[in-house]
């Protein structure tokens, strides 16, 4: 993804010391869920830099714990004053966006740096909380969101439309009810591979986890399953010129 | 937002909630399903004629009933470490992908901010 970042004209960093946003888990149990997303906040604002998220849930519970901050001035005093104990302070004035966000703001610069056609068939994995609730979002169609097909579009690729689009992917789901995530992750990919999908585009790591990282177990349930699962930024890259190996595709990229 | 009372049923949340297209989903409302069934996609909100708040009303009902197991395990984990995952092996990954290192928190750090 830097090298993507890079390539357009944006410097990107990793935070240093970064923790779990602590997502519903937290939110699940404490009031003060917003604690743990205003720590990494507060380390991008002592280091100068806005916020760059790659997961859904990263990015809604950032989002979150602004919107918060700018409605409960007292949220705010309490998690400054838990930050003051690690030397941290945070104002509430961070911008926080997701990749996808990033990368449509800068659709000319990429148009201009695509020199490979890829020519493959591309099926998409929108992630929910990138883009719901469209109160905290504030991004693309909350329902039917476009982001994801514009910037394939520009690798020559063919979106591929198939029945559970919208479906979530249900990684979350499997924290709680292992076989049920298992077979939400199965209908999604199976039904875009019968659709002709190739490749899952992805832009969220709870979804890259389910469709890639469990897929022997997704497999278990249907051998079938052939369709291989890349994150869009590795797309892009690749359409850029990047080899898949710098793209960090171990294997090779059908096509 | 509104408030749980203000529901009229209208069966808006439970037709588009992800647990209805895998065949668990509520009859009428998300609001009767488990809460930790929820998959976090939230597009009942984005459907819902009486804009309540199922996000709130959903986190305040986990908060009330035992926590299931696996979610205990990310919650510990998470307050122990500051990651819901073991981020053993991370290092290395980074390394054969080619990445930067990246300094992890101290599990002491989060102990002393979520005290």
């Amino acid at each position: 993804m830097g090298k993507v970042l890079e390539r357009i004209g944006i410097e990107t960093s990793h935070m240093q010391e970064w923790s779990c946003c602590g997502s519903t888990i937290l939110s699940g149990k404490r009031h003060d869920w917003y604690i743990l997303p205003a720590y990494n906040l507060a380390l991008a604002e002592k280091s100068g830099r806005d916020i760059i998220t790659l997961c859904g849930s990263c990015t809604s519970q950032f989002k979150r714990a602004n919107k918060l901050f700018r409605e409960e001035r007292e949220a705010l005093e309490n998690t400054n004053e838990k930050l003051s104990r690690l030397g941290l302070h945070y104002p509430g004035d961070i911008k926080v966006n997701h990749i996808l966000e990033i990368l449509m703001d800068n659709l000319e610069s990429i148009r201009e740096n695509i020199s490979r056609k890829l020519d493959y068939k591309i099926a998409l994995q929108h992630p929910c909380n990138v883009f719901r609730p469209g109160n905290i979002a504030w991004f693309d169609d909350p329902l039917k969101p476009t982001a994801m097909r514009e910037l394939i579009e520009l690798t020559g690729s063919k979106v591929m439309k198939y029945s559970a689009e919208y479906q979530c992917c249900g990684s979350t789901l499997s924290l709680y009810d292992e076989s049920l995530g298992i077979s939400s992750g199965e209908e999604k990919l199976s039904s875009a591979q019968i659709a002709g999908a190739q490749i899952m585009a992805v832009s969220c790591g709870n979804c890259a986890f389910l469709f890639d990282r469990k897929l022997s177990e997704i497999k278990k349930i249907n051998p079938q399953i052939k369709i291989k699962t890349l994150f869009l930024t590795q797309l892009l890259g690749l359409s850029m010129g990047f080899t898949p190996d710098e793209m960090g595709i171990r294997q090779e990229a059908p096509g | 937002m509104n408030e749980i009372q203000d529901c009229s049923r209208c069966g808006n949340c439970a037709r588009v909630c992800t647990l209805t297209s895998l065949g668990k989903g509520a009859e009428e409302s998300v609001l009767d399903m488990d809460p930790y069934l929820c998959s976090n996609c939230w597009k009942c909100l984005e459907v819902c004629p009486g804009t309540i708040d199922i996000y709130s009303i959903i986190m305040e009902a986990r908060r009330n009933i035992k926590m299931p197991e696996s979610f205990m395990f990310s919650l510990e984990s998470i307050l122990e470490t500051g990651y819901s995952m073991p981020m053993e092996g991370v290092e290395h990954l980074r390394e054969m992908f080619g990445l930067g290192k990246v300094r992890p928190v101290a599990g002491e750090k989060i102990k002393k901010l979520l005290k």
